[in-house]
């Protein structure tokens, strides 16, 4: 028995043993890598400046050029030398002459789509760095692209919606979306709403397009699309506020409706909002918190009268961003008075606290 | 007599075979598959497989201090220069009698403000609270009745504004990108409740605006041989239990917390005197008991860099809270033990940290005593045992070492041939001595506990080399 375990332990030390061996081949590596690397940057950046130089290129020098970046290693030196000439200048023509190597991509992706979810992350950051994704789906690379979506490694599928984002046509991003939805992938919603926000085209005809579909979406990616709207489109009030009055509505469908009007003012829903704030003990306390918050946005006697409401709630965040609002909208005007005479203490002291804080803000 | 003695060291003998072929496979596996996460991790980031993004989600840092008067202000600059779009600090100053807080207020012209304050988690009262803004950054200083640094982190999520805390603490420096690198596993993953980074000893590095300038195994040897345990302890348990969400530690020194969660939870215990564990364990029981779809992880590239103990007494009274703290949160929650809804959570984490932490020092101590009563009744071969300890201590070594360098490797850090010559013989001395040294500590530890809790960790604080 001890024997066994005396047997145990030396195989388990000669694997670590190897595993010391490999950390020291590996800094070995990384040594000759920082070596030979500078080399064959240099030797790529004439390369490619000798290429663009001859714009046309021939049939062996495609090739070639296939061959060298099928190969990570070899896609990894070639995106690093085109950043380098990119930012020492030479952004339209290199720009250009990688647009007329676009069939190399569509040749290299067939390739790197059989490789593993990294290679094939790190493909779709080629494309994305490059915009090499076409308008439709007659291009291939966008094909690949919207096939990586549906990959598991969340940054596989960032880079390839990335590469999306940066060329293709509002209806591509869609399909996007409707294909993870397929595939019940839940990208992350922040990813989702800053991603879309960088979309390069018009971005009023993507949300449009993203809410021809609606119903085709869960959810969880109405909240997303709802939040790049609110960055990005101030047309979609009236139809958001009719959404929020629908009753089967998703929760954090209209909290995000709610956002948006705060920073998209549709004067319909400004009676809607003070109903929310004033009535704080029917609904759950996040929609009079957000809808208080929202009001600083549609100034008014019923406005300033519902937050007055809104500051004797028992919820915290209620009056908070009830208070807040009030003196945005009150500015100089004393708004404690009014809460005084109504002798509520905790309303007193958070409207104090914020009025100097504010007054804080504006003296430095 | 003789045939009791034999019979009953038999006993012993398959006790120990289990128990070290237990323990040697869970530190190679944990080893093999560290190392293996460490280099996947940098492929991955060589191969731009990282989020690109400016902005993640909106982060309190939490600095609980007492008595941190000359690393406070350092602490708080390094906490300026992080690399994110949108967080705050909050420092809550837990009763000092040095000049904590009048450090804070005159260096960085904090005004006093009267704030209410939402105490959604009990903990003690307020004095005064101030407040600044530096690089369009909301500092919050709140200074309170002494309660401990549970009851101060109660205080700190209580006044924080924002959705995710962090807490960090007052001795301790974060990188630039640390932010950056503890918020991803939110964003990879929205089940994320909490979220613990790399702590690393600062007494050998010179950080330069948040980016490490140089390297090196600190000079005081009690201090590197922390390095190498470190290394280990991180490799060995955390990044492995992290494959199966079953992490139960966090370090207080660093970590991501989803405030709303915590709250639900019930915040800090200020009952004892691990809170860093007992509140991981407790939100694993929490979301285990609630059906709560969530994760715990575990990120090796958030690096927080913390005073390590300059001197033995002060290392010895740090482990020997350590080992209290482990013996409540385990005791706490021995219900977990092979229960259904904790899953394999439950069973191999909560019986390592049984076993292999929490009694290994007595069965140290009662494997000892076994030889010498081997030695006594003449049953035991020297030659073999001799030979045994040393293959067993050389595994030992190996492991502190390969945890060592694939750490400086992977992490892209230099040090010099002196320095990896340095750590192959304290990894010697780290097994022989140290641990020796901390195992009797361990032993000693939960005598007489009760007396002194709730009470800060003090330990001697060198200023930072920072710039």
């Amino acid at each position: 028995m001890v024997l066994r375990v005396d047997n145990l332990i030396y195989v388990y030390m000669a694997l670590c043993a190897c595993l010391l061996l490999f950390n020291l081949a590996y800094t070995g590596r990384r040594r000759l890598g920082d070596i030979r690397n500078p080399s064959k940057t240099r030797w790529w950046n004439a390369y490619l400046i000798k290429m663009i130089a001859e714009e046309a290129m021939t049939e062996t020098q495609m090739k070639r050029l296939t061959k060298r970046i099928s190969r990570v290693s070899g896609l990894q030196v070639f995106q690093e030398t085109v950043e380098k000439l990119i930012a020492e200048g030479g952004q339209t023509r290199t720009r250009s002459w990688i647009q007329s190597i676009h069939p190399i991509f569509v040749k290299i992706g067939s390739r790197y789509l059989k490789k593993g979810v990294m290679e094939k992350a790190y493909y779709a950051y080629v494309i994305w760095q490059n915009r090499l994704c076409g308008e439709t789906e007659q291009d291939a690379v966008v094909r690949y692209m919207l096939q990586l979506t549906g990959e598991h490694s969340i940054y596989c599928r960032e880079n390839a919606l990335q590469a999306i984002y940066s060329a293709s046509s509002s209806e591509v991003v869609v399909k996007a979306f409707k294909m993870m939805q397929r595939h019940q992938i839940e990208h992350s919603q922040k990813l989702v709403t800053d991603g879309l926000a960088a979309f390069q085209g018009n971005k009023e005809e993507l949300a449009a397009a993203l809410w021809r579909e609606w119903d085709k979406f869960s959810p969880y990616y109405q909240t997303a699309f709802i939040n790049f709207m609110r960055l990005s489109v101030d047309c979609f009030g009236e139809r958001l506020l009719n959404l929020f009055k629908i009753p089967e509505t998703d929760r954090e469908v209209k909290f995000a409706v709610i956002r948006y009007l705060r920073r998209h003012k549709c004067e319909d829903a400004a009676p809607v909002l003070q109903k929310l704030v004033r009535e704080w003990e029917v609904e759950d306390w996040e929609f009079p918190a957000l809808a208080a918050s929202a009001l600083e946005n549609y100034p008014s006697e019923e406005t300033v009268q519902a937050l007055y409401e809104g500051m004797h709630s028992t919820y915290w965040y209620v009056r908070s961003n009830a208070s807040d609002s009030l003196i945005r909208i009150a500015g100089k005007h004393n708004v404690l008075d009014e809460v005084l005479l109504k002798n509520d203490r905790y309303a007193i002291d958070m409207l104090r606290y914020k009025q100097e804080q504010w007054k804080g803000e504006m003296s430095g | 007599m003789m045939d009791a003695i034999k019979i009953f060291l038999f006993g012993v003998d398959i006790f120990f075979v289990v128990y070290l072929i237990g323990y040697s496979s869970f530190l190679f596996l944990s080893v093999l598959w560290g190392s293996n996460r460490l280099y996947t991790e940098r492929m991955n980031e060589k191969l731009k497989n990282s989020l690109h993004q400016d902005f993640y989600i909106p982060i309190s840092i939490i600095v609980p201090a007492h008595n941190e008067e000359i690393t406070v202000v350092d602490t708080v600059c390094t906490l300026l220069k992080q690399d994110y779009k949108l967080y705050e600090i909050v420092i809550v100053d837990d009763g000092s009698e040095d000049h904590t807080a009048k450090r804070l207020i005159e260096y960085f012209h904090m005004y006093k403000i009267d704030r209410p304050v939402r105490k959604r988690i009990p903990c003690k009262k307020e004095l005064a609270v101030y407040e600044a803004k530096e690089g369009g950054i909301q500092l919050t200083l709140v200074m309170k009745e002494n309660g401990g640094k549970a009851d101060t982190l109660n205080m700190g999520i209580n006044i924080s504004r924002f959705p995710y805390f962090i807490c960090i603490d007052a001795d301790s420096m974060l990188q630039r990108d640390s932010l950056r690198e503890i918020a991803k596993p939110v964003l990879e993953d929205n089940r994320t409740i909490a979220c613990g980074g790399q702590v690393r000893v600062s007494n050998g590095v010179r950080l330069i605006d948040g980016r490490v300038q140089d390297y090196s195994l600190p000079k005081k040897i009690i201090i590197a041989l922390q390095v190498l345990e470190y290394d280990r302890s991180f490799m060995a348990s955390r990044i492995f239990m992290d494959s199966f969400n079953g992490n139960l530690i966090i370090s207080g020194a660093f970590g991501l917390f989803e405030k709303n969660t915590v709250v639900l939870a019930g915040g800090y215990d200020n009952s004892t005197m691990g809170e860093d564990m007992e509140l991981v364990v407790k939100l694993h029981a929490f979301c285990r008991l609630n059906h709560l779809d969530y994760r715990i992880r575990y990120t090796p590239d958030a690096v927080c860099w913390s005073q390590a103990p300059g001197n033995l007494p002060d290392l010895m009274r740090q482990r020997r809270r350590w080992h209290i703290g482990l013996y409540e949160s385990l005791t706490k929650y021995k219900a977990a033990v092979g229960r259904k809804e904790y899953g394999i959570m439950g069973t191999v984490s909560f019986l390592y940290f049984w076993i292999y932490e929490l009694l290994s020092p007595y069965i140290e101590i009662f494997g000892i005593l076994t030889i010498i009563l081997s030695f006594w009744a003449n049953l035991i071969n020297v030659p073999f045992m001799l030979l045994f300890f040393a293959v067993y201590a050389l595994f030992g070594c190996t492991l502190t070492l390969v945890a060592f360098f694939s750490r400086i490797h992977t992490q892209q850090l230099h040090i010099t041939v002196w320095d990896g010559v340095k750590a192959i013989l304290l990894s010697g001395f780290e097994l022989v001595g140290l641990r020796f040294i901390l195992m009797l500590v361990r032993v000693n530890a939960l005598l007489g506990y009760q007396k002194n809790k709730n009470v800060w960790g003090e330990k001697e604080r060198y200023r930072h080399n920072r710039e």
